[in-house]
């Protein structure tokens, strides 16, 4: 058994139900044990036994259900084992004694047990905050500088053009519009990626799907991508009479758009970006490779979480493009991978299950 | 008197246009660097008369850069910045900014920091050294020089 087979196995509390079950079971069980020996030990010994269990269930379970067993091994030691034997009466003083005793040490048993779960729960519940609050810090700088760039350049421009209308070229008047656009789209994609992971988190994300056409959507996705893709060789391979597969366009449109960007983001101009097409039994696959550097072996795991964003990224980004791209991916009920390519670069791997035209009555006409 | 050059760091792009524009049409000379690594020797062989810095560099810290630039640049620093913190402000101007402006910022406010910034260091620079017998006082980099000993 691991660590953390274990700490699951330690900390994973079972149901009510079940620990219930549990405590009655194992009182009962140590009972039996207890009425099989009871010629050769003594029911003292028995006790001791009981108290053994009680306290091993005190690690595992809820003080009630601890409690519960506490009680009924008290009551059930007195009345099968404590002379006169098979009645709730207690012969001597002394047997009066032992009975309360055993009751209280399993009572405090029981509750110190419980004090150091509540501790360990306390700490746990702690270090969680921090992290949270750690996160959001994190998260809310870098929206905040992904938010107000391209707002502060929208204002600048605008400002320039207003007032300094006279004394502005007309191409540097040009270039203020130009980036007043690029930093419009820019918010645009921020706010849509927002609204996206919104959508996934809250689980209203439905998935609808239709005939589609792969080779539209790939070209779609480059066309829209066309200013971000000039610099960068792409090349799209996919096979003749390729057939229509029905998934939801929009969602599938918007992974390949985080896909192709993202591998334009992080590899140098001029990098290759290749696309290809597949359809391996009724599974469309569609993969994203690129020339570039590929992905440092340390945090290739993390680059789907969310907001996760590599060491030394170029500005902008907020990390959440790859995590929305898997997660509509995972909507279809497909699955996306990325690996580094043994020379160099790295490989998106898209493979979604879908009703194909070729498997279909419908042709691909 | 020939126009001040102002020297831009920041790393986005977008920001650095958009205010190389707006300088150039207010008659100042610009020079830009994206990262703290390019601009320390930019600053050092063209010293600049006024820099506009943004804290969230990608390789140096903007508060670091701007310890490292205090060690020897006495004209004006103004931080440009999404941080709007009152710890973040009070941190650039203790490590020697002149100026804090919160990104996004309006450009009429912009030139006119930068003029109020570029006038003092300039008063400072017309401030006549003092001059008693042999010993030279230099108010602008509060230092002194003497011909022989103080």
């Amino acid at each position: 058994m691991d660590e953390r087979t274990l700490r699951v196995y330690l900390f994973h509390q079972p149901s009510k139900k079940v620990q219930y079950a549990l405590s009655i079971l194992a009182i009962a069980v140590v009972i039996g044990i207890g009425m099989l020996l009871h010629d050769w030990i003594g029911y003292q010994v028995v006790a001791l036994m009981l108290l053994l269990a009680v306290s091993m269930l005190a690690i595992f379970l809820d003080i009630v259900p601890v409690l519960i067993a506490a009680l009924l091994s008290a009551v059930l030691w007195n009345f099968l084992f404590i002379p006169p034997r098979f009645t709730f009466a207690v012969g001597s003083a002394e047997d009066r004694l032992l009975l309360l005793m055993y009751f209280v040490i399993a009572l405090i048993n029981a509750v110190l047990t419980y004090k150091i779960k509540q501790v360990q729960k306390e700490v746990r519940r702690k270090e969680a905050k921090a992290n949270a609050v750690k996160f959001y810090n994190t998260l809310f700088n870098s929206l905040s500088h992904e938010l107000r760039t391209p707002i502060t350049t929208i204002i600048g421009a605008t400002d320039n053009l207003i007032s300094l209308e006279k004394k502005l070229s007309p191409q540097d008047q040009r270039t203020l519009i130009n980036e007043i656009s690029i930093a419009g789209l820019r918010l645009n994609q921020q706010v849509e990626n927002l609204l996206n992971m919104s959508r996934l988190e809250s689980g209203f994300l439905r998935v609808k799907r239709d005939w589609c056409d792969i080779k539209e959507i790939i070209y779609k996705t480059i066309h829209v991508l066309e200013s971000v893709l000039l610099k960068y060789k792409v090349a799209v391979f996919i096979p003749e009479h390729f057939p229509l597969f029905k998934i939801d366009f929009g969602l599938m449109e918007h992974v390949l758009y985080n896909l192709i960007n993202n591998a334009a983001i992080h590899t140098p101009e001029n990098s290759a970006i290749t696309i290809e097409a597949a359809c391996e039994d009724n599974v469309l696959v569609i993969t994203v490779a690129d020339d570039g550097p590929g992905f440092p072996a340390a945090e290739i795991h993390k680059v789907f979480d969310k907001f996760y964003r590599l060491q030394g990224a170029r500005p902008g980004g907020t990390g959440l493009g790859l995590s929305i791209a898997r997660g509509f991916v995972e909507a279809h009920g497909g699955s996306l991978t990325l690996e580094n390519l043994p020379v160099h670069g790295a490989k998106f791997s898209i493979r979604l299950p879908a009703e194909t035209s070729s498997s279909s009555n419908l042709k691909n006409e | 008197m020939s126009s001040p050059t102002i020297l831009i760091i920041d790393d986005e792009s977008q920001i650095r246009k958009m205010l190389s524009i707006t300088l150039h049409a207010n008659d100042y000379k610009v020079l830009e660097a994206p990262t703290g690594k390019e601009a320390l020797p930019l600053i050092a062989s063209h010293p600049p008369d006024l820099i506009l810095l943004d804290l969230g560099l990608p390789d140096i810290n903007g508060h670091e850069v701007l310890k490292h630039l205090r060690e020897w640049y006495t004209n004006p620093v103004i931080i440009l910045s999404v941080l709007s913190d009152e710890t973040d402000i009070i941190k650039a101007l203790d490590n020697g900014a002149n100026d804090y402006l919160v990104k996004p910022f309006r450009t009429g406010e912009l030139l006119a920091r930068i003029r109020s910034a570029l006038r003092l260091s300039q008063t400072d620079d017309n401030i006549p050294t003092g001059e008693f017998n042999d010993l030279t006082i230099d108010f602008s980099t509060r230092g002194q020089a003497d011909g022989n000993r103080i």
